[in-house]
């Protein structure tokens, strides 16, 4: 195990982590507002990459593409929490896990119907398909070099719009008391369209990015919006930073785990058993990571303790 | 509460027809498929106990449901192909399994519930997910059973004197389990334990304040619930002979949760109403369109807008919410 | 000493850069019904969390019957024997009378973890309950939901319930909120049967009442206490009418 080795895959952790992010920065946002829980959030990021993939292959353009996996998002995001979402922020729990559950079977089953049942190719655009030339004789792929600093600009981003503008403030504020928000003529209807929806776009943008590494096929975001849950419990429930900071290590976490336990385990077992111990340990890593932090901190790093 | 009694007795004798009219008009099948119903009414119960009485909105079940039919599909193989496993020849005496498959159910669902019950709210409908996703995930890595191939086991685990391979009579194995659930949770929802489950959900409290621990009472609760929806994944191998991930997978967590909910949260038999609903829509639906969870989809969603109570209460004619 | 049930010794509480609770100290003798008093916002509720258990406080002890229980559980503490009513009720609305009355002797007799008796066939537990419903003249309506009973009726439930626990002592948290001068002297009486039983701190921001009642009073004004003693001493008392000018009677 080389040093160049580990530090590609702790970049590979970074990336993993920062499109986590973008993932649990709209599922935070909305249950830190909204009070709500929403499972559909998946297929946001499911119908982003489809997006993507419908448009780089209709147009050739990669950046065409991930514009349209925004807006893609965003719209469907508008038009869910319009004519859903928008009646059950009063129900319990319950109904709205049933509710948003719906949703997930109703999108997978329209996307599949559109496009059937393979998966779809998004290919890495030509410019970034090479690798960067790091120091230590690193290579690295540009693409993925490019989505960490996306994720990263996109956090600076949240964080100005959240601390700094009129509307991030309004959310910072519909967090704390959800009625007082409302009482002083802030158009809480609106405001909550523009959060689902904010979400929702960027979880469809981080299914496009990720659609060209992984395959983009129905039922693709359910597995990451359940990493997604994993680090918002971490992070605490309503907080970006702890969305940022559980994000991080949960891709690191994750990564570092299916990279170093196989080889730890190689030092006691041969090669075969060491394989499938550690990589099975390794699946479980980020799970044991979250109830160790439960344990000392139940809700979650930065939670608001609601 | 007369009227939901009769409604009870109404289901439980259908129950037991099933296997007799279809061996009337020849068609197994029928046998088989209810079968399924009972045993996915079987899940659903245990859910329903602390999900319906307890308010615990638990969704990771599939954990129990994963596990005890996992549980089955190991001890089967070891048996079917003489290895050790733990220093025990593995087992295909289906009592055994049983107990075996409780057992360990029962233990998975106290190490569960004694970390998720100290939240509340979305952070426990979250951390369930996430503890079943996270033996989902081992037992796709994890080879040496199947992997995300899954395990067939070929045979029916063996129940002394009767052939359980007779789809009458293991129908009606099945069947036993689900009354003898039935009965047991009727008793435990009329104890102490149970006005204090029920008390939990309205209120916790109030619950604390008149000197009770509700941690303890809720975790006792999820280990019975965890058993319950153990033993019906247990069954679940023994029916199809065949286990695989897909027993664990947040998607089947969904579906049990479905059907207590489509049944009527709260009332005893609401999941068997549920799963008979369920399976004549997988049955109906899906014959026509490969797509037909699409409708699932839409019709939980009316039903979430428009008809709350659920199925019980639709024929009972009750305004509950 | 003997003669303390409840002692509160220094409590302090802050929630962030607010001092909620200052150096409480308060003590509830026995026989005696103690009033706190304050206006909405002066601190009454945290400190009924405080005693209650389920808020933490920073600094300061709390003893019952001269044990500390500032560690415990809000649950330990009512198995030691403070018994307590809430302000904003929250008796069971869709269970009947006795089953809630049920409860609280579930809790009182530790009988929570049992799974097995049959608590609907349980004629002792019926009876006791009943007797406990008898005591504040609900038992004609034993077997209704909680949610068919006028407002009066629930507050007075309130009090069955925690006459039920067989407490030490009685925290009585705006026991009268809400309620029209009828129901308000029903309630008045039980809290003579309540004090036969046990020593009643009373929370109340109703003058009217805690002068006519109260053998102590203290006021709480801006989570300090400024002022304890008898009516007598606290009608006389400069500091208190300063706070109170202004507001209903002095």
């Amino acid at each position: 195990m080389t040093i160049s080795l580990l530090i590609e895959q702790i970049l590979n952790g970074l990336q993993f982590g920062v499109m986590l992010f973008l993932m649990s920065a709209g599922l935070t946002l909305v249950f830190g507002v909204m009070g709500l829980i929403n499972l559909a959030h998946g297929s946001f990021y499911m119908i982003g990459a489809f997006a993507a993939a419908f448009f780089a292959e209709l147009t050739g353009s990669f950046f065409i593409a991930m514009v349209a996996s925004f807006v893609a998002a965003l719209f469907a995001g508008a038009l869910t929490e319009i004519v859903i979402i928008r009646k059950i922020y009063k129900r319990d729990h319950l109904d709205q896990v049933l509710a948003t559950f719906a949703l997930i079977l109703l999108f997978s089953e329209g996307i599949r119907w559109l496009f059937g049942a393979y998966p779809l190719y998004l290919n890495i655009p030509n410019e970034l398909s090479s690798s960067f030339s790091l120091p230590l004789g690193i290579m690295y792929s540009k693409y993925r070099m490019m989505i960490i600093f996306i994720g990263i600009i996109i956090a600076i981003i949240l964080y100005f719009l959240i601390s700094k503008t009129l509307t991030g403030i309004r959310i910072k504020a519909g967090q704390n008391d959800r009625e007082m928000v409302s009482a002083l003529g802030v158009d809480i209807t609106k405001l909550y369209t523009i959060v689902f929806s904010l979400g929702a776009a960027l979880a469809g943008l981080s299914g496009a990015l990720i659609g060209a590494i992984q395959s983009v096929e129905v039922g693709m975001g359910e597995p990451v919006l359940i990493l997604a849950f994993v680090v918002i419990v971490i992070g605490g429930i309503g907080s970006i930073k702890g969305a940022f900071v559980g994000a991080l290590l949960v891709g690191i976490t994750d990564t570092m785990g299916r990279f170093l336990l196989p080889s730890f385990f190689s030092y006691f077992f041969d090669t075969a058993s060491a394989t499938s111990i550690g990589s099975s340990i390794a699946s479980m890593s980020i799970y044991i990571l979250m109830a160790i932090v439960l344990i000392f901190k139940p809700s979650g790093l930065y939670g608001l303790g609601k | 509460m007369f009227k939901e009694e009769k409604l009870n007795l109404i289901t439980l004798y259908i129950l037991f027809c099933v296997p007799f009219v279809s061996y009337i008009f020849d068609e197994p099948y029928l046998t088989t498929l209810t079968t399924k119903i009972v045993i996915l009414s079987i899940a659903g119960i245990g859910l329903n106990f602390v999900l319906g009485y307890g308010g615990l909105v638990s969704f990771g079940h599939a954990a129990f449901f994963g596990v005890g039919g996992y549980v089955t599909g190991i001890l089967a193989i070891h048996a079917q192909n003489s290895e050790i496993l733990f220093f025990f020849k593995g087992s295909n005496q289906i009592i055994i399994v049983w107990f075996i498959s409780i057992l360990i159910c029962s233990l998975l669902a106290f190490l569960i519930g004694y970390f998720s019950l100290r939240t509340s709210g979305v952070y426990f409908i979250m951390i369930t997910l996430a503890f079943a996703q996270m033996l989902y995930y081992f037992s796709i890595s994890w080879p040496a059973y199947g992997g995300e191939d899954g395990l067939s086991i070929y045979v029916r685990n063996l129940f002394p004197l009767f052939n359980t391979m007779n789809p009458m009579i293991f129908y009606f194995i099945c069947l036993a389990w689900l009354v003898i659930f039935l009965s047991s949770l009727k008793v435990i929802l009329n104890s102490p334990l149970g006005l204090v489950l029920k008390s939990c959900k309205a209120n916790e409290e109030r619950v604390k304040s008149v000197g009770i621990n509700p941690f303890k009472v809720k975790l006792i609760a999820f280990v019975i619930s965890g058993a319950i929806t153990g033993l019906a994944g247990s069954l679940y191998t023994d029916l199809n002979r065949f286990v695989s991930p897909s027993v664990l997978s947040w998607h089947m967590s969904g579906e049990i949760m479905v059907l207590v909910i489509l049944g009527g949260v709260a009332r005893l038999y609401g999941p068997i109403l549920g799963a008979v609903f369920y399976i004549i829509l997988e049955q109906t639906l899906g014959g026509i369109s490969e797509n037909w969870q699409f409708w699932l989809g839409f019709i939980i969603i009316l039903e979430v807008l428009f008809a709350r109570a659920g199925l019980m209460s639709f024929f009972l004619k009750e305004n509950r919410s | 000493m003997k003669n303390s049930v409840l002692k509160i010794d220094s409590l302090t509480k802050s929630f962030g850069a607010v001092v909620a609770s200052q150096n409480i100290s308060l003590e509830l003798n026995r026989n005696e019904i103690h009033a706190l008093i304050g206006a909405n916002g002066a601190g009454k509720s945290t400190i009924v969390k405080l005693i209650t258990g389920f808020l933490k406080q920073e600094s300061g002890k709390i003893f019952l019957e001269g044990k500390e229980i500032s560690n415990l559980s809000s649950e330990q503490r009512t198995q030691k024997g403070i018994a307590r009513t809430f302000q904003v009720s929250s008796i069971i609305n869709n269970f009947s009378l006795i089953d809630n009355i049920k409860l609280s002797l579930i809790g009182k007799n530790k009988r929570s973890l049992d799974f097995l008796s049959n608590l609907n066939l349980d004629q002792q537990a019926y009876k006791e309950a009943y007797g406990f419903l008898k005591e504040v003249n609900l038992e004609d309506k034993a077997e209704l939901l909680v949610s068919s009973l006028s407002h009066g009726e629930k507050r007075k439930l309130e009090i069955c319930i925690a006459l039920s626990m067989n407490p030490k002592l009685f925290l009585l948290d705006e026991p009268m909120a809400g309620l029209d001068g009828d129901s308000s002297n029903l309630i008045v009486d039980l809290f003579k049967k309540l004090k036969n039983r046990a020593p009643i701190l009373l929370i109340e921001h109703d003058m009217d009442t805690v002068f006519s009642l109260a053998d102590r009073i203290s006021v709480l004004d801006y989570g300090k206490i400024i002022a304890t003693g008898t009516v007598e001493e606290i009608r006389n008392n400069q500091t208190v009418k300063e706070v109170y000018l202004g507001t209903e009677n002095s």
